[in-house]
């Protein structure tokens, strides 16, 4: 692959992107659990800007919102403690393996990818259910754990896995960026506008969407990999929960600003940030404040917070471009 | 990838409404429209502002998470700190808020009798309760568990009710070097010979649970060979059908219907039963949550259905709840697992017998207290005694001191034994009982052991023709409950008593 | 009476439950092209109205439709305004309902979490006389007999607002085409705010029957519901009532049969079925127009 033609936009302009998308993600995650000792949030946002990141890049880029994403990272989260507990292979290839499972499984999904809209959406979250379901079904806990769970805890490093869900978060951000930048990316944007015109111009646009796809599930994957290893025992309700991993990110992506690449990190760094400070200190009311300030702010501020960023910088440093 | 020059034709059509829709490549020279677009230079200055606004953004967000988080800080030694999560909302949010509510009861207690002695404060301290709501999901109650470690410095972590809920804890306590006391979680899973730092407190291994119950039933095969097991798919529910199943097997009784749901609606549990029924069993065990034993009886009674021998887990541990919201009658003769407050024990040496916390508990709310808030105050008895026995707050005195306990204490939920290796709880075993109706409603008849019988079973149930409406209790001719005899031998009691007793009780 | 009779009967009622609870869902999802996740809340909603009118004034689910439907009629429109309109500022509104009624459907759990705790709640079967009857030679709780009824009245309704009224006429234009629907001087705003209205409404009435045949009632419940009602819509098609019967039969079956014969694979069936039906005839099973695009 020749990056002179992969990469149409200005390298120059991409390097500083980089720059400016690293230097608070790693301050963040370096600095994070120094001031504030729960280790735990920062790993959870870790895994939020992965996921976020491997949303966006289906979502963002090529417009279909799968409801039941969080199949992905399951799968990878299972995929790593099944090979890890029942087959005894190491912690990294086992996280590698199972985000491969995840890509698989997304493989075994495209036919989805025919479909429009809503119902692809509604149809991906069948899919989770049936998975789910399968994962945690009695009759499989020689292969899965059933319902009983699974546990890998001898390998648990929680220190380690933090550190590798950080950079891998770094590096997720920064493969949006590159997508973004790429000839993939705006191909999978322009896909996303007009179809019609796309293919036209003789681009197989399901095979765009299918690259598309199996980036993001494999992304995930590593997420779920990396927060399985973190649990080191889990119940099949714990990866598989649809609003933790499912919902809550496309909100998060929703907010920040689907298909920009700071968006989504924004959207995850504010919402998460609020959504645990209400569940630590307004715990009996979270359910009704954060449902609030959600209907609240797709009702003001519907097409995410990047566009109103982009506005207020206009506003500020070129008041004459102002609306 | 197809060649990037077929690509590019394409693109530069849709650029005008990505630039302008999507703001990324504000900037960037390339992709520039030839008109329309605005100039590079203003571009640079507004993407300049982008970029501080983000990293304000960001910086604000970590720096007020930071702050609000760390304000907390570390409790001071003039108290102690007991952390534990509780779901608000979800699926566990019921049995989670009994729990919570017993062990609240017992910190107000221990509070209201000057605080728990700590040797080496030299004093009696007050306890200080920190409480999160992690709204039954376990993601969020990791993170929690985390905070109750790491920022709030808890001295003393119990786990919120359930094993789903429990687990995330087990390995962070774990890792932080910090005894989890468990009340409630009995998966086999979280106990280990290499994790020292949990302690289940309140209930048996899941997987013990029907012991006594099969051992029950293998005495009864006179009576019951055809056994039907219906079980929902998760892990405190499939350990016991499990378990039964295997001890049945043994015992020459192969079950005649042994399935897995996770059905909860009451017309699915309709077709299960038609399709337990076509088996023709004598016994219809259900291992389920409360939410499936509600539809579960719905279900039995849609059908008009009858079993001689009907068992489900939560018409003893919600027994309120259970008689409330299921069609009058249905608990009629229903067994379940004996457990406080229908069992007493006689040789309480730790907090008060099970009659006087029933009563001290329903002066103070107005109705008794059910299985799980036993649990919870029960949970906090052990862990008094376990700091009290200890002397200090080190974790692993702590876990020390419950071995320590362990064989010689009998609290109102009966003997406290812990697997000293792995801290799983051996003692407060599941017994089994029968509820019976009398004139003045249910009575709960504790039928096996023999030793802790409180009367005969009543086998096989009386088939009951109910008019609905009217609460469990009618007039009629109702069976009257054995009184408690010492030593009759249960195989006896059987073949003479309620083999003949059996009355058709008809109302309609 | 066999067990495959008894299946049979059981299912057909359960089926006519399930309908009504997409019915609404599929009104509005069809009409406004919006995704209401709450649509389960609302239903969650309705069952605590009807149970607390059995309650305290021992009013028959039946009797209780009385109360509940115009009500949640009302609250249906009183929402509409504020909410809905407002979605259309957005790039993609279909997918920004979404949040929206994400957030709807949080802070509605969060309210019956509050007002009725997390106990579970049922309704009363014996408000029902004789407590049985036979169907088909099957013995059947009169409950689910007269839920049924209820259910074939509320589609008969729908139907009829449908394909006799002027706004029925106004609404499948909707459903058809927006954009021409407007043109032709369709008031998107007043067709759309009554459906959302009967779509709460029949939401609420399906919830007045709900822990009689279907899951005890509980703040957290709603999701399930939410869940089936839009695998039933997707497996029939959007804007027929009768596609939308269709859905709920295929459900109600797949979850009867397989709970005789495979129980512990039952909950994955109408999932897998859904899949199949969807990639199948992405138009569901009574659609005509392609929702492949």
């Amino acid at each position: 692959m020749n990056f002179r033609k992969v990469f149409l936009a200005d390298r120059r302009m991409l390097a500083r992107d980089a720059g400016i998308m690293v230097l608070p993600l790693a301050l963040l995650f370096l600095l994070g659990p120094m001031l504030f000792a729960n280790q735990g949030l920062f790993m959870e946002l870790a895994i939020y800007v992965m996921l976020a990141d491997a949303l966006n890049i289906v979502y963002g880029f090529t417009g279909y919102l799968p409801f039941g994403f969080g199949v992905f990272f399951a799968v990878g989260a299972y995929g790593t403690a099944i090979l890890v507990a029942f087959h005894g292979w190491p912690v990294a290839l086992a996280i590698l393996a199972g985000a491969l499972f995840s890509a698989l499984l997304s493989l075994l999904f495209t036919p989805l990818l025919r479909l429009s809209g809503a119902y692809f959406a509604i149809a991906s979250l069948a899919a989770f259910e049936a998975v789910y379901l399968i994962f945690s079904n009695s009759s499989l806990t020689s292969v899965t754990g059933g319902p009983y769970g699974i546990s890998f805890t001898s390998v648990y490093a929680p220190n380690l896995d933090y550190a590798v869900a950080a950079v891998l978060a770094v590096v997720s951000a920064l493969t949006v960026l590159a997508v973004s930048g790429s000839s993939f990316g705006i191909a999978l944007k322009a896909i996303r506008e007009d179809r019609f015109a796309v293919e036209l111009a003789g681009v197989n646009s399901l095979k765009y969407r299918t690259y598309a796809w199996l980036i993001s599930s494999f992304l995930s994957g590593v997420a779920g990999g990396l927060y399985g290893w973190y649990l080191g025992f889990f119940y099949p309700e714990a990866v598989f929960s649809l609003t933790d991993f499912s919902v809550l990110v496309i909100v998060f992506v929703l907010f920040g600003g689907r298909g920009t690449v700071f968006g989504p990190l924004i959207g995850v760094a504010v919402l998460f940030a609020v959504y645990e400070f209400l569940t630590l200190y307004f715990s009996n009311l979270v359910l009704i404040i954060f449902g609030v300030l959600l209907v609240l702010l797709i009702l003001f501020i519907p097409n995410g917070i990047m566009e109103q960023v982009t506005r207020l910088g206009r506003l500020l440093f070129r008041p004459e471009e102002g609306e | 990838m197809p060649s990037g020059v077929a690509n590019r034709k394409v693109i530069s059509q849709s650029q005008v409404t990505l630039l302008q829709q999507w703001g990324y490549f504000m900037g960037s020279e390339n992709v520039t429209p030839p008109t329309g677009g605005p100039s590079g230079s203003r571009k640079k200055s507004s993407r300049n502002a982008i970029i501080a606004i983000v990293v304000v953004v960001i910086l604000i967000a970590a720096g007020l998470t930071a702050y609000e988080l760390t304000r907390t800080g570390k409790s001071s030694q003039q108290s102690i700190t007991v952390g534990t999560l509780y779901a608000g909302s979800g699926s566990f949010a019921l049995s989670s808020g009994y729990q919570l509510a017993g062990l609240k009861y017992w910190i107000n207690q221990t509070n209201a009798n000057g605080g728990l002695m700590l040797n080496s404060a030299g004093k009696k301290l007050p306890l200080k309760l920190v409480t999160y709501n992690d709204q039954s999901s376990t993601a969020t109650a990791q993170t929690e568990y985390t905070n109750l470690i790491t920022t709030n410095h808890v001295n003393i972590l119990v786990s919120d009710f359930g094993s789903t809920l429990t687990a995330p804890a087990v390995a962070i306590a774990q890792e932080h070097h910090q005894l989890l006391f468990d009340p409630t979680a009995s998966s086999p899973g979280f106990f280990t010979a290499t994790n020292p730092y949990i302690v289940d407190l309140s209930i048996l291994v899941s997987s013990q649970w029907p012991l006594v119950l099969a051992h029950y039933i293998i005495s009864q095969k006179s009576n019951i060979t055809r056994v039907a097991i219906l079980y929902l798919d998760q892990a405190f529910t499939t350990a016991q059908a499990q378990t039964l199943d295997s001890a049945l097997v043994a015992a020459g009784i192969t079950p005649v219907y042994y399935q897995s749901t996770s059905a909860s609606s009451a017309a699915e549990y309709s077709t299960l039963l038609q399709s337990i029924n076509a088996t023709h069993p004598q016994a219809v065990l259900n291992f389920g949550y409360d939410t499936n034993d509600i539809a579960f009886f719905q279900a039995l009674n849609a059908n008009s259905m009858h079993f001689n021998f009907v068992f489900t887990i939560y018409a003893g541990l919600e027994y309120a709840v259970l008689n409330k919201q299921t069609p009058a009658g249905s608990l009629n003769y229903t067994y379940t697992y004996a457990s406080p407050p229908d069992v007493q024990y006689s040789n309480v040496n730790l907090g008060p017998t099970t009659s006087s916390f029933v009563n001290s508990w329903t002066s103070a709310y107005g109705s008794g207290p059910n299985f799980n808030n036993i649990a919870g105050y029960n949970a906090g008895l052990l862990i008094g005694k376990t700091i009290e026995t200890a002397g200090s707050l080190n974790q692993t005195a702590l876990r020390q001191a419950a071995n320590k306990l362990s064989g010689n204490t009998t609290t109102l939920e009966g003997p406290f034994v812990l697997n000293t290796t792995s801290g799983a709880q051996l003692g407060m075993p599941m017994d089994v009982m029968q509820y019976q109706p009398t004139s003045t409603g249910l009575r709960p008849v504790v039928i096996y052991p023999t030793d802790l019988a409180t009367g005969t079973a009543v086998y096989p149930a009386p088939s009951v023709a109910l008019s609905g409406g009217s609460p469990a209790a009618v007039s009629g001719p109702l069976m009257q409950a054995q009184p408690a005899s010492q030593s009759f031998l249960n195989q006896q009691a059987f073949t003479s008593e309620s083999m003949a007793a059996p009355v058709q009780v008809r109302f309609r | 009476m066999s067990l495959f009779v008894d299946a049979f009967v059981t299912s057909m009622l359960y089926a006519a439950f399930f309908s009504l609870a997409a019915l609404g869902l599929n009104l509005v999802f069809g009409v406004m092209r919006i995704v209401n996740l709450a649509h389960g809340e609302f239903l969650v909603m309705g069952s605590y109205l009807a149970i607390a009118l059995a309650i305290h004034y021992g009013f028959n689910p039946v009797l209780s439709l009385a109360v509940v439907v115009p009500l949640f009629f009302a609250i249906g429109l009183l929402l509409y305004y504020p909410l809905v309109p407002r979605l259309q500022r957005s790039d993609d509104p279909e997918m920004s309902s979404f949040i929206l009624f994400f957030g709807v459907s949080f802070a509605m759990e969060g309210l019956a979490v509050q007002f009725f705790g997390n106990n579970y709640q049922e309704m009363n079967y014996a408000l029902f006389r004789p407590l049985h009857l036979n169907l088909l030679n099957s013995t059947v709780p009169t409950a689910w007999v007269v839920t049924a009824a209820v259910s074939v009245a509320a589609i008969v309704a729908v139907y009829l607002y449908l394909y006799r009224t002027g706004l029925g006429l106004k609404t499948r234009a909707l459903m058809i085409n927006r954009d021409e629907a407007m043109a032709n001087g369709v008031n998107i705003n007043r067709v759309s705010a009554v459906a959302f209205g009967f779509s709460i409404a029949l939401a609420a009435a399906a919830g007045s029957f709900s822990s009689l045949i279907s899951y005890p009632t509980s703040p957290s419940i709603g999701d399930t519901f939410t869940l089936i009602s839009f695998a039933i819509i997707i497996i029939g098609a959007l804007g027929n009532p009768l596609a939308t019967v269709l859905g709920a039969v295929v459900f109600a079956y797949a979850y009867g049969y397989t709970d005789i014969y495979l129980p512990n694979w039952s909950s994955i069936v109408p999932f897998i079925i859904l899949i199949a039906v969807i990639l199948a005839r992405p138009q569901g099973l009574l659609g005509r127009k392609a929702r492949e695009f």
